[in-house]
């Protein structure tokens, strides 16, 4: 595959992106459509709705069928070139070298054809920059080869190795303990919504169905959870972790298999995940973050691994992240004592408005939710007891929570640059917070003094050098005595 | 001061005129002038606060700025992470003959760094110096 012809999506592409993109589209027009169907008089579907609705699959059609016809892609002078567009026409060239990791997906449709869709994504931006969404696996596996041999990546003398298999009594452990409680939240919200309030009168009226509204609370994160559940399950269906010779290769999902490839060396960021459950079950899930992701504050993993036993989370880390050893014998700093003042005042007014709002909605069963004020007062001092951050020659490891810890682990060298920062009420316990940025991804370090802070963030920028103190000048900038250089007047 | 009076007096006249319809006629005036009062003060005294507090520091590994009153901030960026630098300059800014440099690195947030007001040759200079080092691993 050197300097060859123009090549094409397979023709089945045109029904296998049609489904999805349809189901896309109601996914995300459902209120509108909703609204077209059951808002008509007698519940009758006008002749201008249905006009509507045929201008939009007719698009959707279209779309797909041009995208088909117009979309082309070579390997030219060692670069990737995707033409595509009929009215707006663009060509977009890749270059090899700056690939951060190909990933291949295949969906229920891609398998019933025999197609696979290849996303190649760079550091550039928040989608994949190079799309192929349909082509055949011999067509996938040479443009993959024809990737590699641009990036110039030396193999590894090594067949491809399972290093991790998940059955489903590790995904149901990985379910469980991945309950998300803000869809919680949105289903009471929704439930809320859909009540039929027309005033403050009915509204106020809830408050005497207060026992049937504190019951649908647990229903609600029973429902939640189970669903989670299963989501977890049917995404990482059958996952495989594979160390191959160019890399790594995480394979998973149930309806839609998808297969990430990720060098090593394009690590970011990588977050081990240690809730208060998993931890008592005795395993963590890692996530890993290449700069193909979507921005430090939308940040998506490119690679999850859901169940690591405590026992091999050394060894798999070493092996995926170099650099990344030594897991065991983490050694972390505390944050700065104050922190848990102002920890405290936080979680307490946090959790007194949360108890306020039930006891107003949900009298006199809402009283119960005062309960929460003195727990949340306690996780709140059990949070601060697991916070720490470390900074050596070689990586910044920093430890939240308590209920839902998180250890993120950032190599000294993938440091773009960090902000130390303080507001009035940090300003007020002497406190700041660094935010150190990588490419795709931010970490945070728990509150600690702003001269430590400004210190950190400055020896950071220094990376893959020795620690030193700073010069005295310095430090007296960074505490605002020492005039910098000032901008124009 | 050009903020106060292009934004600060319209919108307390839209305050006070909103008012009107809220409360007496007289405390929606007082309310207007009020607010602009507060403005023009905070226009003449904030401007000199946050030019204190604004500086830079260029040194052979990194740019360093501090920046804030109420929320103080201070930028470290690596020198040779340094992805690409942005001149800009607004109508007010080219009317007193400044110009602002963005700093981008590959970490994806827009620009890592700001330094307003500087003159033009000052800005030049500086782009030059930060864009020294662009051969240099991104570390992406």
């Amino acid at each position: 595959m050197s300097e060859s012809p123009w090549l094409q999506l397979h023709p089945a592409s045109v029904a296998v992106n049609l489904l999805p993109r349809t189901w896309r589209f109601i996914r995300s027009a459902w209120p509108f459509l909703v609204a077209m169907l059951y808002g008509g008089r007698d519940g009758m579907v006008s002749l201008v709705d249905m006009a509507l609705l045929t201008v939009f699959f007719a698009s959707a059609v279209g779309g797909t069928i041009v995208h088909w016809a117009t979309l082309r892609y070579r390997m030219a002078n060692g670069l990737l070139e995707i033409k595509s567009g009929l009215l707006n026409r663009q060509l977009r060239t890749i270059d090899p070298a700056r690939v951060q990791n190909v990933e291949m997906t295949q969906s229920m449709f891609h398998r019933m054809a025999g197609l696979v869709e290849v996303r190649i994504e760079t550091a550039s931006g928040a989608e994949a920059e190079g799309l192929l969404s349909a082509l055949t696996r011999e067509e996938a596996a040479a443009l993959v080869d024809a990737l590699r041999a641009g990036q110039k990546v030396s193999a590894l003398e090594q067949e491809e190795e399972i290093v991790i298999a998940h059955g489903l009594r590790e995904l149901l452990l990985f379910g469980v303990t991945d309950a998300r409680w803000g869809a919680a939240v949105v289903v009471f919200g929704l439930f809320l919504e859909g009540m039929p309030f027309s005033g403050p009168d009915q509204l106020l009226g809830l408050s005497s169905h207060g026992f049937e509204m504190a019951l649908l609370i647990p229903a609600i994160l029973v429902g939640t959870w189970l669903m989670s559940t299963v989501t977890a399950v049917v995404r990482y269906y059958g996952f495989r972790l594979i160390r191959g010779p160019h890399g790594w290769i995480a394979e998973h999902g149930l309806f839609t298999r998808r297969r990430v490839e990720i060098r090593v060396g394009k690590l970011q960021t990588v977050t081990v995940l240690q809730p208060w459950l998993r931890r008592k079950l005795g395993f963590a899930s890692l996530e890993f973050v290449t700069a193909a992701s979507q921005g430090p504050n939308t940040r998506l993993s490119q690679a999850m691994i859901p169940v690591v036993p405590d026992e091999r989370l050394d060894e798999v880390l070493r092996i995926l992240a170099p650099g990344g050893e030594g897991w065991a014998d983490l050694q972390l700093q505390p944050p700065d004592p104050k922190a848990l003042v102002r920890g405290l005042v936080a979680a307490g007014v946090r959790s007194a408005l949360i108890a306020g709002a039930a006891t107003f909605w949900l009298w006199p069963w809402g009283l119960l939710a005062w309960l929460w004020v003195p727990t949340s007062l306690w996780i709140a001092r059990l949070d601060h007891r697991n916070q720490g951050w470390s900074v050596d020659d070689h990586r910044l490891v920093t430890r939240k929570g308590f209920l839902d810890r998180r250890t993120e682990w950032m190599p000294r060298g993938k440091v773009q640059s960090s902000v130390a920062a303080q507001g009035p009420l940090l300003a007020r316990y002497g406190l700041g917070l660094l935010r150190v940025r990588a490419a795709g991804s931010a970490v945070t370090l728990p509150p600690l003094a702003w001269k430590t802070c400004v210190e950190i963030g400055a020896r950071l920028s220094k990376a893959r050098r020795p620690l030193h103190p700073l010069p005295a000048a310095a430090e007296g900038e960074a505490n605002g005595t020492t005039p910098l250089l000032p901008t124009g007047p | 001061m050009v903020s106060w009076l292009l934004f600060w007096v319209p919108v307390s006249v839209g305050v006070g005129v909103a008012a009107l319809w809220l409360i007496p006629s007289v405390y929606a005036v007082v309310l207007g002038l009020s607010l602009c009062f507060i403005r023009f003060v905070w226009a003449l005294w904030m401007p000199s606060v946050s030019f204190d507090r604004w500086g830079y520091h260029l040194d052979d590994s990194q740019l360093r700025i501090v920046s804030g009153v109420w929320f103080r901030r201070v930028t470290s960026i690596p020198r040779g992470r340094i992805q690409h630098v942005d001149t800009r300059q607004g109508p007010i800014e080219a009317w007193f003959g400044l110009t602002q440099l963005h700093i981008h690195t590959a970490s994806g947030v827009g620009s890592d760094g700001v330094i307003p007001g500087l003159e033009p040759q000052v800005a030049e200079s500086l782009r030059q110096q930060l864009l020294s080092r662009l051969d240099e691993d991104a570390g992406v």
